[in-house]
């Protein structure tokens, strides 16, 4: 019965791609539910949550930075680049954004803004002001890839793919205008 | 919704705004009587965010469907707004406002402009 229900659930998540780990996952937590059943939504929730395609966030690396004081939040140039998700793969093990070996290669890159003029708040939150990318030609595009352009080879900071309004965009030789969250990039 | 579908239009209009007389007014007030300024100048096909600063107040409007292209117009809602603003915060009150195309064409043969809306996150969000 629990395998029939988890390849069913996994049928179901297939068919309408949705992220139905995270939903099994507040089903869980409804007590009137019967336990057992409960429990196999608890272990679908934890086998699918993986499968779900794409989300924003943080590189490891850069937590792991962060943590080895490698960024200077509040001084260093960071700018953001219209990612071809067709020529890259999320990890959060990369690095690198240029270099001699960077991890994401240069066909990905769609086109680069310039410094964001980023600023670091008491609070924790990493914003710029709204910007644009001028002129732009090339792929049709689907994240965003926010960089450190001060350190060696650039290092990589953070990825967004998903909930972006407009995406995903094709480049028409006009300007793509950026509006930042109110709340910000990211925050701790 | 795709603000870069055919035929859209979306602007933004950010008014910077430092209260002339010392009138102390709850920041809920404020942003009670932007919105509601706010709907009858554009409608309620935007989005607005007031944020209080040291100095004053930040208006910011996300809109769709006005004609930010045509200077007479982007001049009329300078005059009323500030008005609004005048007969909020009273004399001596300064404004300064921006607005800019964010999506659509500028009906100038030019290649329309796009527009992104970046969500936030926090850490401790993972790429699953």
């Amino acid at each position: 019965m629990r395998r029939l229900v988890l390849a069913l659930i996994t049928l179901i998540n297939s068919v309408f791609s949705f992220d139905i780990g995270r939903a099994m996952w507040r089903v869980h937590k409804n007590r009137r539910i019967p336990f057992e059943i409960r429990m196999w939504l608890l272990q679908g929730a934890l086998v699918l949550h993986p499968i779900r395609g794409g989300a924003n966030a943080l590189y490891d690396t850069f937590k792991n930075g962060l943590g080895l004081k490698v960024f200077d939040m509040d001084v260093d140039v960071f700018k953001a680049t219209l990612i071809d998700s067709a020529d890259y793969t999320y990890s959060a093990a990369h690095d690198f954004y240029g270099g001699g070996t960077p991890d994401v290669p240069a066909a990905a890159k769609v086109a680069e803004s310039a410094d964001l003029s980023g600023t670091w708040s008491a609070a924790g939150v990493f914003d710029s002001p709204d910007f644009s990318w001028l002129t732009v030609t090339g792929d049709q595009s689907e994240a965003i890839i926010l960089w450190d352009d001060t350190i060696t080879d650039d290092r990589l900071v953070a990825f967004y793919d998903t909930g972006i309004t407009g995406m995903p965009v094709t480049p028409n030789g006009g300007n793509i205008n950026v509006t930042v969250h109110t709340s910000g990039w990211f925050s701790l | 919704m795709d603000p870069n579908s055919q035929n859209q239009r979306w602007s933004k209009w950010v008014w910077f705004v430092k209260p002339g007389r010392m009138i102390q007014r709850p920041f809920v007030d404020v942003k009670a009587n932007c919105a509601r300024f706010g709907r009858k100048a554009f409608g309620s096909v935007s989005r607005m965010n007031v944020t209080q600063t040291g100095r004053g107040y930040i208006i910011e409007v996300l809109t769709e469907g006005h004609p930010v292209h045509d200077q007479n117009f982007v001049e009329y809602m300078r005059e009323n707004w500030e008005e609004f603003f005048v007969s909020g915060f009273g004399l001596g009150t300064k404004v300064k406002m921006t607005a800019k195309l964010m999506a659509g064409s500028r009906q100038d043969g030019t290649p329309s402009a796009q527009m992104l809306i970046i969500p936030s996150l926090k850490i401790g969000d993972t790429h699953a």
